[in-house]
């Protein structure tokens, strides 16, 4: 039985930051070979993004803990000659390519898709950019949280009643349009396994991000309206909200679907009064009263803690749960019983980072390598699979190719 | 035409987003996914809406329409002998398997992993939950607001002081399609090569805990450095440069500058490149957070005087960015020039505009295509994959099989 589905495969990953490191890690927890190109010119900002594992070694944060997982780094100047025959020479072996620098800048580096394709007739090439490969905002520069601005995800992030929206000021579509990448590429190695042929792959995140706002662009396709900021509320569910709870910055969320489930929480609340009261007789009586029920829902939430709140809630058949910090999930005993943080031998220490996020059945497998230091693998990528010689390599080195 | 797909067979359990999300990708893709609907009522997400002219009818949902694009609808009532006879017969002509019932619902109807596997060994079957099919919280009421709640987003969205926030819409459902597509088709090729099948478990909550966002994604981060997560005032910045949602001329505009290299792009473009080498703003004073609302000041005639469409030009450099509507994206001339949205008849709904293609294969592009109305396929399928007659469909229909 083949542990890995992936195994013999081969990725070089030029790409960067945040998108393409995950589509590059996707197919490494699969089983792929997975080399990923850095220059010390320009490190990979993810590498700078505190705090760090290690005093000493600024460029290996915490960030890359989780984001360079099976990847194998190597450092590649590619504006330099002896650079780029060496990124030939990778591509000839490899079966995926992934990049997503600014479009135009793989030609300048002989890496554009017809030349690999020249190199290796079936390979698989994936250019994540952030707008696509042509049309006039080609050349756009964004991080991930401008996606989502552009993208028409940030437009509906907010508070109720306020029409300036509350952006993320994070970077949501960079794992979403790292996993999609690594559907594309599954898939498109599915075509090749049928049929011999590679081919190219034009990922705009841009886009992406645009096929997944569900309700509010068919709102907008049918009725022609815009829509604004829903808060926490729900079109069919009321209440529907985040609740203040006891002790610093604690809070739950709750969704009641139903007329039983209202129920109960008047029960669990002990007001049975309300069960009967007018103003919350259904769903869209609710709806209309939502503040006044906060303020119900929250005189009684704030006495508990929100673990409190769930366990009763979720007794009588309610959807509640905490709004969890980072340091609450990593001790909550459903993610340690189903093992989603992992523990790594990383060279500079014992790391634990998050799992995979399924589960299978048959060939559990798993994260197989801590995140990559920058140039970690050097030795083993241009000596064992390029078969240049230690000699050379030092030269390399010193010659500032591999930098 | 050929698709990356085309060999690959779907038996579709699921309902609502992210199931569906999960099965259009693949039908988008080119494999034939054949969804089970309930017979009467269908996919709930029939139900959701938006309708157009905001009149439900269960043929014109759009996110059902949107997400349902592909893909063959045949009812069959799992409640009854006969429509579980239909499913087991089923169950050898197809690679994967979807579903996302409460875990335990499929092997009470006699297809948990272990009976299906009977019926077809190399078989893939992705299940989509909330929790997962095990663990404490296995068996808990879940809703999208909840597994972003479990999964670290929420706590780091919002402003401080307030409560936190959900995202918006129904992205982290998508998210889950989309990674749950991954698992699905990844465990589809170890069986390929080695004729064993396989359960994937994916768990909602999971998939949100693993990518949420910056802060999600430094989970261990904050657990090692003892940080708690955080959220983020509206004007909680790096530098004396703008950060954050910003009035603009037509709508609003969101600012992530922190460079000082930007600080010159920033005065020419506000049109006082006399404070490029300013020290009052500059070196030391670059980081001094008590002079932003001094920049503000100045900054704010100059982006309330300017435009969506310009802002997307001139504020690129400095990480500036336009906040877009639904509306702007469909005006947007590089969607238009990409084609980006394209146009799909509907039997009910007409011709309308959707969003196209997540990712464009250049040999084999995404598939143009609409939703199905409920049933539509069960002649298709029963006759053509099982062999009933159509005396025998109008028979079952009546029993309320299909």
């Amino acid at each position: 039985m083949t542990k890995f589905p992936l195994e013999n495969l081969r990725v070089i990953n030029f790409g960067w930051v945040w998108a393409a490191p995950v589509l590059g890690h996707t197919l490494g927890d699969m089983g792929a070979q997975v080399i990923k190109i850095e220059t010390r010119k320009r490190p990979d900002v993810i590498r700078f993004l505190p705090p760090s594992i290690h005093e000493d070694y600024p460029l290996e944060s915490l960030y890359a803990a989780n984001t360079f997982r099976d990847l194998l780094g190597v450092t590649l100047d590619l504006t330099t000659d002896k650079g780029q025959e060496l990124a030939r020479d990778m591509v000839r072996s490899a079966d995926v390519v992934i990049e997503n620098f600014t479009p135009g800048t793989v030609k300048r580096y002989g890496l554009d898709y017809d030349a690999v394709k020249s190199l290796r007739p079936d390979v698989i090439m994936i250019s994540l950019s952030a707008a696509g490969q042509d049309g006039p905002s080609a050349k756009i520069a964004t991080y991930g949280n401008i996606i989502s601005c552009l993208g028409g995800l940030d437009v509906h992030q907010g508070y109720i009643g306020d029409s300036r929206p509350t952006t993320y000021g994070t970077s949501i579509p960079d794992p979403m349009m790292g996993i999609l990448g690594a559907f594309a590429v599954l898939s498109a190695l599915r075509y090749r396994a049928r049929t011999g042929k590679g081919q190219y792959i034009d990922l705009s995140q841009w886009e992406a991000c645009a096929t997944t706002l569900g309700g509010p662009i068919m709102d907008y396709v049918f009725n022609g309206r815009i829509q604004y900021p829903k808060g926490n509320r729900d079109d069919l569910m009321a209440p529907h909200g985040v609740y203040r709870c006891k002790g610093k910055d604690n809070w739950v969320t709750i969704a009641v679907k139903t007329e039983d489930e209202w129920r109960g929480l008047c029960d669990a609340m002990e007001r049975p009064d309300l069960a009967d009261d007018e103003r919350f007789g259904d769903t869209y009586s609710r709806q209309t009263n939502h503040d006044e029920m906060d303020g119900i829902i929250t005189r009684w939430t704030s006495t508990l803690t929100h673990r409190q709140v769930t366990r009763q809630l979720q007794r009588a058949g309610i959807a509640a749960f905490p709004a969890l910090s980072a340091k609450e999930a990593f001790d909550d005993p459903h993610f340690n019983a189903r093992g989603d943080w992992v523990e790594m031998d990383h060279p500079l220490g014992k790391e634990v980072i998050y799992g995979i996020p399924w589960k299978l059945s048959k060939t559990p497998g798993g994260i197989q390598r801590p995140a990559t230091m920058m140039g970690q693998y050097n030795r083993f990528v241009y000596g064992e699979i390029l078969g240049r010689t230690e000699a050379e390599i030092d030269a390399m080195e010193a010659d500032k190719v591999l930098y | 035409m050929e698709s990356l797909l085309s060999d690959v067979t779907v038996l579709d359990l699921t309902q609502a987003v992210a199931g569906p999300y999960c099965a259009k990708l693949l039908a988008d893709y080119g494999a034939e996914v054949i969804k089970i609907e309930r017979p009467g009522t269908g996919d709930v997400a029939r139900r959701i809406g938006p309708f157009p002219n905001d009149v439900p009818h269960s043929e014109k949902s759009g996110v059902f329409l949107a997400l349902n694009t592909n893909k063959k609808s045949v009812t069959v009532n799992l409640k009854t002998e006969t429509g579980r006879r239909i499913l087991r017969d089923l169950v050898p002509q197809v690679d994967i398997l979807l579903e996302s019932y409460r875990p335990g619902v499929m092997a009470k109807w006699g297809f948990g992993f272990d009976d299906v596997r009977r019926i077809k060994p190399d078989i893939v079957v992705t299940s989509i939950s909330s929790f997962g099919q095990w663990g404490p919280y296995r068996d808990y009421e879940m809703t999208e607001l909840i597994a972003y709640a479990m999964g670290v987003g929420m706590h780091c969205t919002g402003v401080p002081d307030r409560e936190p926030l959900k995202l918006a819409g129904t992205a982290t459902l998508f998210q889950a399609g989309n990674t749950a597509a991954v698992a699905a088709i990844g465990a589809y090729f170890g069986s390929q090569a080695d004729g064993v099948g396989q359960h994937v478990d994916y768990s909602i909550m999971e998939g949100q805990a693993s990518s949420v966002d910056r802060n999600g994604a430094s989970l261990m981060a904050m657990a090692y450095a003892g940080e708690p997560t955080f959220r983020r005032a509206f004007g909680r910045r790096f530098s004396v440069l703008p950060f954050g949602a910003y009035p603009c001329a037509d709508g609003y505009a969101h600012f992530t500058s922190a460079q000082q290299a930007w600080w010159p792009i920033f005065c020419s473009m506000i049109g006082m490149p006399e404070l490029s080498e300013d020290p009052r703003y500059t070196g030391e004073n670059f980081q001094n957070l008590d002079l932003a609302e001094e920049i503000d000041e100045l900054f704010l005639p100059w982006i309330l005087s300017h435009a969506k469409r310009e802002i997307m030009e001139l504020c690129n450099e400095i990480a500036g960015s336009p906040i877009n509507t639904m509306e702007d994206l469909f005006a947007d001339p590089h969607f238009r020039q990409r084609e980006f949205f394209v146009e799909v008849d509907h039997p009910a709904a007409g011709p309308m505009e959707y969003p196209g293609p997540p990712f464009r294969p250049a040999a084999t592009p995404w598939k143009k295509g609409r939703a199905p109305l409920l049933g539509e396929h069960n002649e298709e399928v029963l006759t053509g994959r099982l062999g009933f007659t159509r005396t025998d469909l109008v028979k079952l229909a009546r029993m309320g099989v299909i």
